[in-house]
């Protein structure tokens, strides 16, 4: 594919919603997994996660509006805000119907949802908000950020598990590439901190029980690991071709060039026992960027923490970079602030990025009993410094779902 | 407090609308959906009951007031 640049980013997460504050925390690599306390959820199986705080700090959202969606949308407006302005892109001169909007999540606003649905039980008809049918679905957050700016241009919401932001990205880069949009604003949200969701989330089988030790419950690719710990937030990213950036003076954070993704087709939640869609979807994304194993300098992992996840993500890496993967460096910097499912895609687009502009490599925390079946070097622990030219992003979800997305520093 | 009072509290409330932002002659409805949860709220609130577009998304302030004091509505 041809390079489309990242030239703005907005986070909103539980390490941090100014992108200073989560660089650092990242870099420290101190967590940001917490014991869920805004309801009650000590009867759940996992009851750990990673909450976001202040972001009504951060909100120039009207309570008007806050009255009628759900909080995953309430996290991609401040996000997009953020990211429009890290990009310096004045809205109002731009041609908004050759502007697009690309974002995915995987469970879509289920506070607003569920507590609108107990209320259908408990009172009947009337007593469901008219809100409701606007606010919980998938796509509410595109339309939310649509409305926010007058965007008309191409635009697209991704459901594909925790595929479904780094899909979304992807398809975003493509659409540019085809030269139907300007530039676009991609990336996800998720809030599965609820009761329903969170609920929904423990029966996927892929959640850490470890609820003792919050900070320490995920564990990427350690012998004990036993899931992962499920986490809030949103992560935007403003793209746009190469010309248009250099025309502009646009700060480009890092190219996307080259996407390939695959399915399993074996099960309805866990990944193929043997990697080898997966290596596909990796092979396939290497080619698109026109490069080699050789040439890729870190890897951002899925990490789902799960037993089979991690073993066949190893399995995948060790057959692409056959004969080189002893050099190469991977990481799953999730493990710090929990995974944000849907959004998790375009978070760690986010984080590698930071680690290309900045020359580290950020850590897989809690690895501190290495699994004999996962024997690559994850950047246990602690933050590595290193010149980061290609990178890839690895996303994988339920039913199968195997993405990679390559990057590379401008 | 007042009908008025009462209103704005509700609007408060379900919308999110500060009370000191309505204005008397001014649409108290962005579209309508609000109006449909103003309504819901409003013969909760009064024990009264609102037939369907009695209560419209550009009716004012004003004009709601009007119509809920002829349905019988009091504090």
């Amino acid at each position: 594919m041809n390079k489309i640049a990242i030239t703005g980013i907005g986070i909103v997460s539980p390490s941090g919603i100014d992108k200073r504050t989560f660089w650092a925390n990242i870099k420290s690599g101190h967590s940001a997994v917490e014991k869920i306390t805004r309801f009650d959820a000590s009867k759940y199986e996992s009851h750990v996660a990673g909450h976001v705080h202040e972001l009504d700090a951060y909100s120039n959202v009207s309570s008007r509006l806050l009255k009628k969606i759900d909080v995953f949308s309430h996290m991609a407006l401040v996000a997009t805000e953020l990211a429009i302005a890290d990009a310096k892109i004045a809205m109002e001169s731009e041609n908004l119907n050759r502007a697009g909007i690309f974002m995915g999540n995987a469970i879509g606003g289920w506070l607003y949802g569920e507590t609108e649905l107990r209320d259908l039980y408990i009172e009947g008809r009337e007593g469901v908000s008219p809100f409701m049918a606007s606010a919980w679905f998938p796509a509410a957050p595109q339309g939310q950020v649509s409305i926010r700016y007058g965007i008309k241009g191409y635009s697209k919401t991704v459901v594909a598990d925790r595929a479904s932001s780094l899909m979304a990205i992807a398809y975003g880069a493509r659409t540019l590439n085809r030269g139907k949009n300007d530039f676009i604003i991609a990336g996800g949200m998720e809030a599965p901190v609820t009761p329903y969701a969170l609920l929904c989330c423990n029966t996927a089988g892929i959640m850490t029980k470890n609820n003792d030790q919050a900070e320490k419950a995920y564990r990427p690719f350690d012998k004990n690991r036993d899931g992962c710990a499920i986490a809030e937030g949103a992560g935007i990213v403003i793209l746009e071709g190469p010309e248009r950036a250099a025309k502009r003076g646009a700060r480009v954070y890092a190219n996307i060039i080259g996407f390939g993704t695959t399915t399993d087709g074996v099960d309805r939640i866990h990944p193929a026992a043997d990697g080898k869609e997966l290596a596909r979807a990796i092979h396939i994304a290497i080619e698109n960027a026109k490069l080699k194993p050789e040439d890729i300098d870190y890897v951002c992992l899925d990490g789902d923490g799960t037993p089979l996840g991690d073993k066949t993500e190893t399995l995948a890496i060790k057959e692409v970079f056959n004969g080189c993967s002893d050099k190469l460096i991977c990481s799953a910097p999730k493990s710090i602030y929990g995974n944000m499912l849907g959004a998790s895609g375009a978070m760690d687009v986010i984080t590698t990025v930071l680690a290309m502009r900045y020359g580290v490599v950020p850590p897989t925390i809690n690895l501190e009993n290495p699994d004999p079946e996962c024997d690559l070097n994850y950047c246990a622990n602690k933050a590595q410094e290193k010149e980061i030219r290609n990178a890839l992003v690895i996303n994988r979800g339920r039913g199968g779902i195997n993405c990679a997305l390559v990057l590379q520093k401008n | 407090m007042s009908l008025e009072n009462k209103v704005k509290e509700i609007i408060h409330e379900k919308l999110g609308v500060k009370p000191e932002e309505i204005e008397a002659n001014e649409p108290l409805f962005e579209d309508s959906t609000e109006a449909v949860e103003g309504v819901v709220a409003f013969k909760q609130a009064f024990g009264i009951e609102i037939g369907a577009n009695e209560i419209k998304p550009d009716h004012t302030f004003n004009q709601v007031i009007e119509i809920l004091k002829s349905k019988g509505a009091a504090v």
